[in-house]
């Protein structure tokens, strides 16, 4: 397991603040990001661009979007959940939605957890940075793929 | 023997007449005729006295009575003709009497038939009159029922035409749920990442730039934050609006007074330094949308909370009004006696009646926000609560004299159990 995180996120505004918020709070790992559905599961399956990534090596987390080009993130999720090296990495929704029913359906999707990104950016701040010390350094991931 | 022959035949042809007067009269000429110098006179009454008199009678009529004269010369032979001829002359006044009785009887037979016949036939005349009425009434009651058919083939072709009316604008209601939906979606997705990176960018400035920008800059940045931020509660009041009014909305009994006092306490909490003094009705019950008046109360409750802010001896109370008051301040119309009216009231800042009507606009406010806090959608949604549930929701106020709200739920009546 390397201590990748895997960012899927369309909105090059909330990329760079998240970037910018994890980078301030010292949290060196690396972070590929993926602009659309498509790209996220590329690197999450080793396809397309990531042909020949070694699989086994799945993100620490994945902190995904639900509104997405291409694929949205219901659907990523779904997809990656049915593969057997990714079924059991840990993803976090990060979305502007606030609707009951993304939430429901994420979770029924087996999501780790579901954030809703504040507006305020001492919120966002403050979620984003609890989120890399929660699944970074508490949290336990699950055994690797062998 | 002639006597015989001429009494024979005389008596054939009395028997041929028809008056009683003329056969006797002629009997009795022809008497005095045959037997002159004998003579015949007829009475009435028997003649009293020894004289002699033959009865012209039957054993049970009698005619009339015969007095002769000079009787006495007659051969035995002739005495014997002339009684002879008498009772012959009395069975032919008897058959003519019975004869005369059977064309009386007859004729009033007759009279009687024909009366019959005449009743009859303005029974039958009748009959008729009533047939043609009741085939007059057939015939009407056939073009009624044909009338009654068109009326109800139109019904159902009406019922028709709605129900498909019905569907058309179902689908449309649907179609425009959805796009709804889609656009509070697309709001509650798209409006607030630009808001988010406004206010981000904003703070990454003022963090890193801090010592290069001067005051008045900090302040700009400042209020680009404020603005983003306040965007983004309207945004979300906007989204709950339009949420409560799709919203599924189930009636049970709920306990109005325990959820007044949640609510209180919750405001308190959130305010610890504030002195209130809440008085609430006890056991308040009604029939409503639990989740759903749990959102009016909380904004009403919450309104009152905010508006009596200024005032140190501030006082709020909830309970339900007697209908004669609430009649007093219902706008006309929206007052039904059979329903509960509920009410907040506080002493606060209150409002000008002038602009109640304004009250429960979406976005509308009737106060600063540097005087009090708000987006202006807290009463555009109990107003839509309230209507969900087929009840009004009202409001007077006077400027710092503090505003009551009054508001029914509809279709049922909330029940009011008295405090034991």
């Amino acid at each position: 397991m390397n201590k990748t995180i895997l960012l899927v996120e369309d909105n090059a505004d909330d990329e760079a603040l998240i970037l910018r918020v994890l980078r301030k709070h010292n949290i060196a790992n690396e972070i590929v990001v993926a602009r659309d559905g498509v790209a996220a599961l590329d690197y999450l399956l080793g396809t397309g661009p990531y042909a020949g990534r070694d699989i086994r090596q799945q993100p620490q987390v994945v902190l995904l979007d639900l509104k997405l080009p291409k694929i949205d993130g219901l659907e990523v999720l779904r997809r990656l959940r049915a593969e057997l090296p990714t079924a059991q990495v840990p993803v976090v929704i990060l979305t502007s939605s606030s609707e009951e029913e993304d939430r429901l359906k994420s979770y029924a999707l087996k999501a780790n957890s579901y954030v809703r990104k504040p507006v305020d950016f001492n919120q966002f701040t403050e979620a984003v940075r609890q989120l890399g010390i929660y699944w970074l350094l508490l949290n336990e991931p699950p055994p690797p793929v062998t | 023997m002639n006597a015989t022959n001429d009494l024979f035949l005389l008596l054939l042809n009395l028997s041929q007449m028809r008056s009683q007067v003329s056969i006797t009269k002629l009997f009795v000429e022809c008497l005095d005729a045959l037997f002159a110098p004998a003579s015949f006179r007829l009475v009435d009454q028997k003649p009293t006295g020894d004289e002699p008199c033959f009865t012209i009678g039957t054993r049970t009529t009698v005619y009339s009575y015969l007095v002769p004269t000079m009787v006495e010369h007659l051969t035995d032979e002739h005495q014997t003709l002339l009684h002879n001829a008498i009772q012959m002359l009395a069975v032919i006044l008897e058959r003519l009497e019975l004869e005369q009785q059977l064309d009386t009887d007859k004729s009033a037979v007759e009279h009687l038939a024909s009366e019959r016949l005449e009743k009859l036939e303005a029974a039958l005349c009748e009959l008729q009159q009533s047939r043609n009425a009741s085939i007059n009434l057939v015939e009407d009651l056939t073009l009624e029922i044909n009338d009654r058919k068109l009326a109800e083939a139109e019904i159902r072709h009406l019922n028709q035409t709605l129900e498909e009316r019905v569907a058309e604008r179902t689908t449309q209601l649907a179609t425009a749920n959805q796009e709804l939906e889609a656009f509070s979606y697309s709001v509650s997705h798209d409006l607030r990442a630009p808001l988010r990176a406004m206010d981000g960018f904003s703070a990454a400035l003022l963090e890193d730039c801090t010592d290069a920008l001067d005051a008045s800059s900090l302040d700009h940045l400042r209020r680009i934050r404020a603005g983003s931020q306040r965007m983004a509660v309207l945004i979300d009041d906007l989204l709950n609006l339009s949420r409560e009014s799709r919203a599924e909305m189930r009636r049970e009994p709920v306990d109005v007074t325990a959820l007044v006092e949640k609510i209180a306490a919750d405001l308190q909490l959130a305010n610890p330094d504030r002195q209130i003094e809440l008085v609430t009705a006890p056991a308040m019950t009604a029939d409503a949308d639990a989740r759903m008046l749990r959102v009016v109360l909380t904004n009403l409750l919450g309104n009152a909370w905010k508006f009596s802010s200024h005032r140190d001896d501030a006082r709020i109370e909830v309970g339900t009004a007697p209908p004669e008051t609430a009649a007093l301040f219902a706008p006309a119309g929206l007052w039904n006696p059979k329903s509960t009216v509920f009410f907040v009231r506080d002493n606060g800042a209150g409002f000008d009646m002038a602009y109640a009507g304004k009250l429960f606009g979406a976005f509308q406010r009737l106060h600063s926000q540097q005087e009090f806090e708000g987006t202006g959608i807290g009463l555009a949604l109990v107003q839509r609560i309230i209507r969900r549930h087929g009840g009004h929701v009202w409001a007077s106020g006077k400027v710092n004299e503090g505003a009551t709200f009054f508001f029914t739920l509809g279709r049922s009546e909330p029940r009011i159990t008295p405090q034991t």
